[in-house]
């Protein structure tokens, strides 16, 4: 069978090209009750490698075999247990002054170095994220920067500073795993937050309405848990927060802090998802007390009201991220179990994920390979399993995942929309020049990871067990065996490695471009 | 209506029917012309441009009501003056970006008759929220029940009845093009209808899977996800050289100049395919940034949201102007779709928050050129303060599904899942369309229609600018004259009629005409 008789020949009646199709009504047995390792759902290298896909960015065969070596309880716990605690980039502190009163020249000169600034930031993450510790740290933080967004390019507006936008994310790493109504206080009166969503123009005369908004809809409790009436009174609570960011404006906290404006703060009572805030005297208009009082106030007001609704909300969203992008059926049940036990523990997140991560349905078959990677994920994983480090940020940018500046306040749509027809292709050339790149010495030393490797069968299912989400099927192990011996018999492969090493390295690149543009090898 | 039983109306009504007066602009009014001319507007040669303008745009400040002083009370810093603009036509009034660039801009082809400006769009139970409002514009469904989810699109639907085998039979040419990232509009049931493209000389596909999935994957999402996969990757290997090529020989074609900026290359890429002569019928074209917080102005006429508008306006204009030069011109419309307006009082940013009702443009030769909709009410807001729609966004969906698309009222009411929706006659009926004059400025319009609905009495009030011989009919949706009124010469001014009507209960179009321009609006009969 070639290529393009197979594209064609699984689509089958009743399946998604047929017009009768109807979406995938998702009924797994499995729940949040802890994964026991059975001969049906063995721990192994597929589902130690859907752990370490779903945790962090693709797996290395070495972490592999370390989690192999614990149980998958133990192998979560070092996930969650080991920090990331990546050295402060210089651009963290490169303090440039406003636009304000400068001409043309001057003003396009500075926001080109807002811009360098960011790509330098974008780059420090990538290669945070590309030499991460066995850790779930930088993920659940990319989570979380996908979450609580800011976009460095504000419409060609305003701009996001890298100083400012290096503290928003150290503030995500560091609660990560923390309590979320702290991560959402914040957030709140974070520089970075302040200047994205309009809180460092809001006050008391013209309210702006830009957080105050967010807050609920994207961050918090989603659609239909509050009023217009409630965005307005929010907005009023917000006012008088102001980012200090330039060096040549007054900065009472210090550069880069917010710092608050009692003349713009809106001291008037205020009706809040049904709870008051009684008027603020005006020897309590202080930046201490109305951040207490108000602030502080608002949020847990959030938490409180919308209990449920947030602890559904942030656990759906969860779900979404580390087990399936399209939830329905009894998933329904299972994200309603981590709302449980987010609110059992006063929304500190890291037991949700613990639970989450240790549990059958996280295992079951049904999961795995079941989400679709994510640029970021495609190019940091090629840098991780093959050692190309070269443009990764430009390359995911070109799949349409810039960090740092998500396309817009609710962050990346995620799952379908990463693989189009513009996209694909794109992926697939990345991966052949990746693969180009492999001389033939690092091509020897990838195969010579691999115990048995003078064997192409088990080399081959090693491999796959590596770079694709699930267990090598017959043709595809024997189609990809018969690439890595130049189109021979398998027994040659012994010989070919021992006395024709450049042949070697030439196949494995062979074979490796043909399974990089795999439908499988997009997802995980 | 069979197109046998059509030609036969259209060729009696023109026999008998006075349709064009004075003997002016008389063009295509022999049978065998007309005949000649009806290839060109044949339903399966008809393209859609759908311009998403994401972050919701602020149509208050697109249309000015410069004459509402309540106007520049709420908007003391950002509102237009009145002397910056456009005027081009007595009583209407864009923002002075609408004009800029070499071709003038849109409101230049609001003059020349290629424009709707459709004023006070909205739809009931306003959602504020970008993503959900974006999903009721893109989905054609107004649920307000927000747990609901909204996955299909409303072209996705209509494509996906149309083309019953996709995407098991992929059609030569991809059904339509998206630029940039991905539309819900073009989603369906059977996933999305389109291809993505970015840079259309350099599309590129890939060939995929050489095995397939085993036993364990039966029935698990990862089926579905690596199908999913599977297929965008057919669909690429399919079209990558098509749209190249179509590409490369269009492009040669273009004569216009477009803005270097992403909505301008979006037009210009869009421009180059068609005159390509790929058979694609949509295309989605987007541009971001219309979320106008903070400063949407420095000034009276500069600032964010007015180098908006103009890339927005000037790259249709000179897309406009390939099409005309090109003769394709007939068999374009474009509309634009931003998922609300701003709150009419600013904000203390220099920027205005989210709103509701808002403006769409229609675009094209075949659009019954002129303004549609009432004026914005400033002073009618509802528990938000925000404005009170006039026009269903979905109305002008439907008079494209049935007039450019050719479906049935029922049928373009399934597509948009809501049958008691009725289109608004944006686009001009298609079997008269060769015989019509292109409009030219004037403020002749039908004020208003009252009752409306109503059972066998209704009131027409026209506005005349200047004296008139006037044509007053009532069609179909189909566009059959079922009533003749008048036809009879009327002094400038405002003018009543009453009419009776004997028709059966449904949608009408009261279409009166002029020496220089043709207005239609819908009336319901309920008996």
């Amino acid at each position: 069978m070639d290529r393009r008789t197979f594209l064609t020949s699984w689509r089958s009646s009743g399946s998604r090209f047929d017009n009768n199709f109807t979406p995938l009504e998702r009924s797994l047995t499995t729940g949040l009750e802890p994964y026991v390792p059975s001969v049906s759902a063995p721990w192994d290298e597929i589902r130690a490698g859907h752990l370490l896909r779903r945790t962090m960015m693709s797996p290395k065969w070495a972490d592999m075999i370390t989690l192999l070596d614990k149980t998958p309880s133990q192998a979560v716990d070092i996930l969650l247990n080991t920090p990331s605690n990546p050295m402060k980039p210089a651009v963290a502190d490169h303090d440039t002054e406003s636009r304000a009163g400068l001409d043309a020249v001057l003003v396009n000169q500075l926001i080109g170095t807002w811009g360098g600034d960011a790509t330098q930031l974008r780059e420090w993450w990538a290669g945070v994220l590309l030499n991460s510790p066995l850790s779930i740290i930088e993920k659940m933080t990319f989570f979380w920067s996908g979450h609580f967004t800011t976009q460095f390019n504000v419409d060609n507006v305003d701009y996001v500073q890298a100083p400012l936008l290096y503290r928003q994310n150290n503030l995500l790493r560091s609660l990560a795993l923390g309590n979320i109504r702290d991560l959402t206080f914040a957030i709140t009166l974070d520089p970075a937050m302040l200047v994205f969503l309009g809180g460092d123009v809001n006050n008391k005369v013209h309210p702006n309405e830009n957080y105050s908004r967010e807050v609920m809809e994207l961050f918090t409790m989603g659609l239909g848990q509050y009023s217009e009436g409630d965005v307005k009174e929010a907005a009023r609570i917000l006012t008088g927060w102001h980012a200090s960011r330039y060096n040549d404006e007054p900065a009472q906290n210090g550069l880069f802090n917010a710092f608050f404006d009692p003349n713009a703060h809106d001291t008037g009572a205020k009706q809040y998802l049904g709870v008051t805030f009684s008027a603020t005297p005006a020897d309590e208009n202080t930046e201490f007390l109305v951040k207490k009082n108000e602030v502080g106030k608002m949020i847990d007001t959030i938490f409180e009201q919308r209990k449920q609704a947030v602890a559904t909300f942030i656990c759906r969203k969860i779900y979404r991220f580390f087990v399936y992008s399209s939830p329905g059926g009894t998933d329904e049940t299972v994200i309603a179990a981590m709302a449980q036990i987010f609110m059992d523990n006063d929304f500190t997140v890291g037991p949700v994920i613990s639970k989450l991560l240790k549990s059958a349905h996280f295992f079951d078959n049904a999961n795995i390979g079941a989400q679709i990677k994510t640029p970021a994920e495609f190019v940091i994983g090629l840098g991780r399993q093959l050692g190309y480090a070269a443009n990764v940020t430009s390359n995911m940018s070109s799949m349409l995942q810039t960090v740092f500046n998500p396309p817009n306040v609710s962050g990346w749509t995620g799952w379908h929309d990463w693989i189009t027809t513009n996209t694909f292709p794109v992926r697939a050339s990345i991966a052949a020049t990746a693969i180009t790149a492999l001389s033939d010495q690092q091509a020897l030393t990838f195969i010579g990871q691999f115990p048995n490797n003078n064997d192409a069968d088990k080399l081959i299912d090693a491999i796959g067990a590596l770079m694709l989400p699930r267990r090598l099927s017959k043709q595809r192990h024997d189609d990809l065996v018969s690439r890595i011996v130049g189109g021979g018999k398998s027994y040659e492969w012994n010989a070919i490695l021992t006395t024709s090493p450049a042949t070697a390295a030439r196949n494995l690149r062979d074979m490796l471009t043909t399974l990089t543009s795999l439908p499988d090898f997009q997802l995980c | 209506m069979k197109r046998r039983s059509f030609l036969k109306t259209a060729l009696a009504s023109s026999a008998t029917a006075p349709f064009l007066l004075n003997g002016v602009e008389a063009r295509a009014t022999s049978p065998l012309q007309f005949l000649a001319q009806l290839p060109t507007a044949a339903e399966d040669d008809r393209i859609l441009i759908i311009c998403q303008l994401f972050g919701g745009n602020d149509g208050l400040n697109t249309a000015p009501p410069v004459d509402d002083p309540k106007y520049y009370e709420i908007r003391p810093n950002i509102a237009v003056p009145k002397k910056d603009c456009w005027n081009g036509i007595p009583n209407v009034y864009l923002h002075p970006a609408l004009t800029w660039g070499d071709k003038g801009g849109i409101a230049s082809m609001l003059q020349q008759g290629s424009l709707a400006v459709v004023r006070n769009i909205g739809y009931p139970n306003p959602n504020l929220s970008h993503f959900r409002s974006t999903d009721i514009w893109l989905s054609g469904i107004n649920d307000s029940n927000v747990q609901s989810r909204l996955d299909t699109g409303w072209v996705g639907r209509y494509l996906s009845q149309k083309y019953p085998t996709f995407p098991a039979n992929l059609p030569d040419d991809p059904l339509a093009i998206q630029f940039g990232g991905f539309s819900l509009a073009l989603e369906s049931k059977v996933g999305r209808m389109g291809i993505e493209v970015s840079d259309p000389s350099k599309q590129q596909g890939v060939i995929s899977a050489n095995d397939a999935l085993d036993d364990q994957s039966a029935g698990t999402a990862y089926y579905d996800e690596y199908q999913f996969v599977a297929d965008i990757a057919a669909r690429s290997d399919k079209y990558a050289q098509r749209v190249k090529t179509a590409y490369a020989s269009g492009k040669a074609l273009l004569k216009a100049k477009y803005q270097n900026d992403s909505f301008g290359k979006q037009m210009a890429n869009t421009a180059a395919l068609i005159a390509g002569g790929l058979k694609t019928k949509v295309y989605v074209v987007s541009l971001g940034g219309f979320d106008t917080h903070v400063t949407q102005t420095y000034d009276s006429t500069n600032g964010a949201h007015p180098s908006l508008l103009y890339s927005f306006s000037d790259a249709v204009a000179q897309f406009m102007y390939d099409m005309v030069k090109l003769n394709m011109a007939d068999k374009i419309i474009g509309i634009s779709v931003s998922e609300f307006g701003r709150r009419p009082d600013e904000n203390g940013s220099f920027g205005t928050d989210h709103g509701t009702a808002s403006v769409q443009f229609v675009f094209g030769t075949q659009v019954n050129s002129g303004i549609f909709g009432t004026q914005f009410d400033l002073t009618n807001r509802d528990e938000s303060n925000d404005l009170v729609y006039s026009v269903d966004f979905r109305s002008v969906y439907m008079d494209i599904l049935m007039k450019w698309f050719g479906m049935t009222i029922e049928d373009a009411r399934v597509v948009l899942k809501d049958d008691t929706l009725t289109p608004i006659s944006v686009i001009q009926a298609q079997h008269d369309a060769v015989q019509q004059p292109r409009m030219s400025k004037t403020d002749f319009s039908i004020t208003s229609i009252y009752p409306n609905p109503f059972r066998d009495q209704t009131t027409i009030v026209l506005e005349l600018p200047d004296t008139e011989t006037v044509s007053l009919e009532v069609t179909n949706l189909a566009g059959e004259r079922v009533a003749e009124v008048f036809m009879q010469t009327l002094a400038a001014g405002v003018h009543q009629i009453p009419i009776s009507l004997a028709v059966a209960s449904g949608s009408y179009i009261v279409c009166a005409r002029t020496s220089k321009l043709i207005v239609t609006k819908a009336i319901h009969c309920i008996r």
